[in-house]
């Protein structure tokens, strides 16, 4: 994966930037592709990418799905200041974008906000944070805890007490 | 689903920093986002829903499926959600109300069906007069009937070639008894919008409603036309606008913004104009948008659609036209287009569709990109699509990049008709060009030299100026005509730094298509540039 995505965009003209996971891989991504991460458009900015980006907090598999992501959505910010999607309809990117979060996996999911946070992309922190919300949905707090393996650490007094002063919150 | 808490479960939200769990909690129903105080100390210590600023009300999940009437019961809860908000610096910020339709089986009374009563500060048990004060994103959604229930923005397949579904029973908004002078966004779908309509007298006076709005988007609405412009100038800031499958239901005797079949809008500041297969029914709509800088327009056939500029747009610089009943549709259109930078074209077919014959220069074009929904030569051979392009190409002479793509397998999955498709994709498949690494396919072959021919009628500044082709189909699929445009970019685009062929297969054609191109692209700059003379054998040698 990590590799046709590389491929893709090897074939000479615009320029190239390596990206570096934590483990060591590396992802060769054009600056089109890279600059939708703020951090990095930052860097391109500042001239600092000469040698690769390091990104010591970002694991390869994770990295893998983030330029995945970026290359997909790479059109749009081909041309600064563009809002229009060029290289694939707004549809397309939506069904990839639901396809992408639909089958992250609990601690997957977390690590790709935290990268998105890290990284500065917007759009797919928003996408990977609605994706949690929708998780939360509809259930209640003993069931939060089970899908997030959340340990509950109040005594039963306390937690008495938190449904008093927010009942509204817990009735049923 | 994403239970997938793997053996040694750790509790991964919890480790999360603040600002990202907020930014989780600003997208939960207000009612969840609340009773996480329960889940755990580091969840209590600090009430992170306080700091969201938000309420989103879900009305379509379970716990609200056996209500009638709303407003009766039970309501007290988001109009704590709301005082529990305003006791914090934030205050309420943006307000979600999203309502399933298919929920509604006739017995509400008639007002039920007014939105505007979930707004209505009573509703929240009295406890927050002017509810919407302060609140600068407003976002109402009703749900198609028989749509997902699932809040997710994502869960709704939305279908491109099709008007959208029936919205089932519609939901009325009176917007005057929205509190009108704080909202920034107002995003509402699946309404009727109702007495917008000012006093004639605050109407001359320029009365300014909306002072912050910035965006408005109607998805499934209708709204009187007159109304719509009463909105856009009450609100002097309003500068992205976006309509989606709206109605307008006036009549040319109701309303005085329409003179004969002429819809016509006034959007003084709009910068971002967007109209997606909104309900025109044979009537010209004049835009008059002069702070234009990005203009989309799609729509589903519709015979006797058209649209125009009705003033100059300086800044405009991209625009998106989707029509599958070509260019011939957008022609005047394009005609007060020519200062853009950016455009794209959505067609069903590049050669039949695609008329630029009788079109001025795009001087400053830098980006073209071309979608084909289906690729058919209706007449003209096989090079007929390289022809067609070659004559737009010469249009643009400071193109940089031109993006193609072939997507006639989405489109038919959408398609409406089954036997139409079935036709369509046995002949599309039949003429799937059997390209070889070695030579051309059969087919390609014969009309090898016709093309080569005709390349000379297209020269032009374009060729010493496009740098960069990009060619995308699916599944590794290309018919001889594609290919046979591919060739033609290839030996003409004299100053290329990057052709990319995208076919989502990394092994097979796309690699023989490569080939080809470097192949071609070679061949004829031997043949250009090789001054007459030097054997070109030397240099191939």
């Amino acid at each position: 994966m990590a590799a046709a995505a590389a491929e893709a965009t090897t074939d000479g003209g615009g320029k190239m930037i390596i990206l570096i996971s934590a483990d060591g891989k590396r992802f060769e991504v054009t600056e089109a592709v890279a600059s939708q991460s703020q951090l990095i458009s930052n860097m391109i900015e500042d001239d600092c990418t000469e040698n690769g980006v390091r990104l010591p907090n970002v694991d390869g598999d994770i990295l893998t799905m983030v330029v995945d992501y970026c290359n997909m959505h790479a059109g749009d910010a081909a041309a600064a200041g563009d809002t229009m999607k060029a290289s694939s309809t707004e549809e397309e990117l939506k069904k990839f974008d639901a396809e992408l979060v639909q089958a992250l996996e609990n601690p997957v999911l977390f690590k790709l906000i935290l990268a998105a946070n890290f990284l500065n992309i917007k759009s797919l922190l928003d996408m990977t944070c609605q994706r949690v919300a929708d998780m939360m949905s509809g259930k209640t707090p003993e069931q939060m805890r089970e899908t997030f393996s959340i340990e509950n650490d109040f005594t039963p007094e306390e937690e008495a007490a938190i449904r008093q002063e927010n009942a509204w919150a817990f009735d049923d | 689903m994403a239970k997938g808490t793997a053996s040694p479960s750790r509790d991964r939200i919890s480790e999360l920093p603040d600002d990202l769990l907020i930014r989780i909690l600003s997208f939960a129903p207000v009612k969840q986002a609340a009773s996480t105080t329960l889940l755990s100390r580091r969840w209590h210590l600090q009430p992170l829903w306080l700091e969201t600023g938000t309420v989103n009300i879900d009305l379509t999940s379970e716990e609200f499926r056996h209500w009638t009437c709303p407003w009766w019961c039970g309501w007290g809860r988001e109009g704590d959600a709301r005082a529990a908000l305003r006791r914090r610096r934030h205050g309420l910020k943006k307000l979600t109300v999203t309502r399933p339709a298919d929920r509604d089986d006739g017995y509400l009374r008639s007002d039920c069906r007014d939105f505007s009563w979930y707004l209505k500060p009573i509703v929240f048990d009295g406890t927050c007069v002017g509810l919407l004060r302060q609140v600068d994103e407003l976002r109402l959604e009703c749900q198609v009937a028989g749509g997902s229930s699932s809040s997710s923005a994502a869960s709704s397949p939305q279908y491109k070639y099709k008007y959208a579904a029936d919205p089932g029973v519609e939901y009325y908004l009176s917007m005057d008894k929205l509190p009108c002078e704080d909202f920034r966004v107002l995003d509402i779908t699946g309404c009727c919008l109702q007495e917008v309509t000012t006093a004639e007298w605050l109407w001359e006076w320029d009365w300014i409603g909306y002072p912050c709005l910035t965006t408005l988007r109607l998805r499934r609405c209708t709204v009187r036309l007159c109304d719509l412009q009463n909105v856009i100038l009450a609100g002097p800031r309003l500068a992205e606008l976006r309509l989606e499958s709206v109605t307008f239901p006036d009549r040319p005797s109701l309303c005085g913004f329409i003179f004969d079949e002429h819809i016509h809008l006034h959007c003084p500041a709009v910068t971002s104009f967007t109209m997606v297969n909104c309900h025109i029914d044979g009537r010209t709509f004049e835009l008059d948008a002069p702070s234009l800088i990005c203009f989309r327009c799609a729509q589903v056939p519709s015979l006797y659609f058209s649209i125009s500029l009705k003033s100059a747009a300086p800044c405009l610089a991209q625009v998106d036209l989707e029509s599958i009943s070509g260019t011939a549709t957008f022609g005047p259109l394009l005609n007060t287009m020519c200062h853009i930078s950016i455009l794209k074209l959505t067609v069903y077919s590049i050669v039949g569709d695609i008329k630029f014959g009788h079109l001025p220069l795009f001087p400053n074009l830098k980006r073209l990109v071309i979608e084909e929904l289906c690729g058919f030569a209706m007449d003209g051979g096989l090079s007929a699509a390289a022809t067609v392009v070659g004559d737009m190409l010469r249009r643009c002479p400071a193109i940089r990049e031109l993006w193609i793509r072939f997507s006639w397998l989405e489109y038919l999955n959408e398609s409406a008709d089954d036997h139409l498709d079935a036709d369509l994709t046995a002949y599309l498949k039949s003429s799937i060009c059997r390209l070889q690494e070695s030579g051309y396919c059969n087919h390609c072959k014969e009309s090898d030299k016709p093309a080569a021919g005709s390349t000379q009628n297209f020269n032009g500044s374009w060729q010493s100026s496009l740098r960069k082709v990009v060619i995308q189909f699916q599944k590794g699929k290309l018919t001889c005509f594609q290919v046979q445009l591919v060739k033609f970019l290839a030996e003409n685009a004299s100053v290329l730094e990057e052709f990319e062929i995208e076919g989502g297969n990394h092994h097979g054609s796309d690699h023989i298509i490569k080939s080809k191109v470097d192949r071609w692209g070679a061949a004829s700059s031997m043949e250009n540039e090789a001054p007459p003379g030097v054997g070109a054998g030397d240099i191939s040698g």
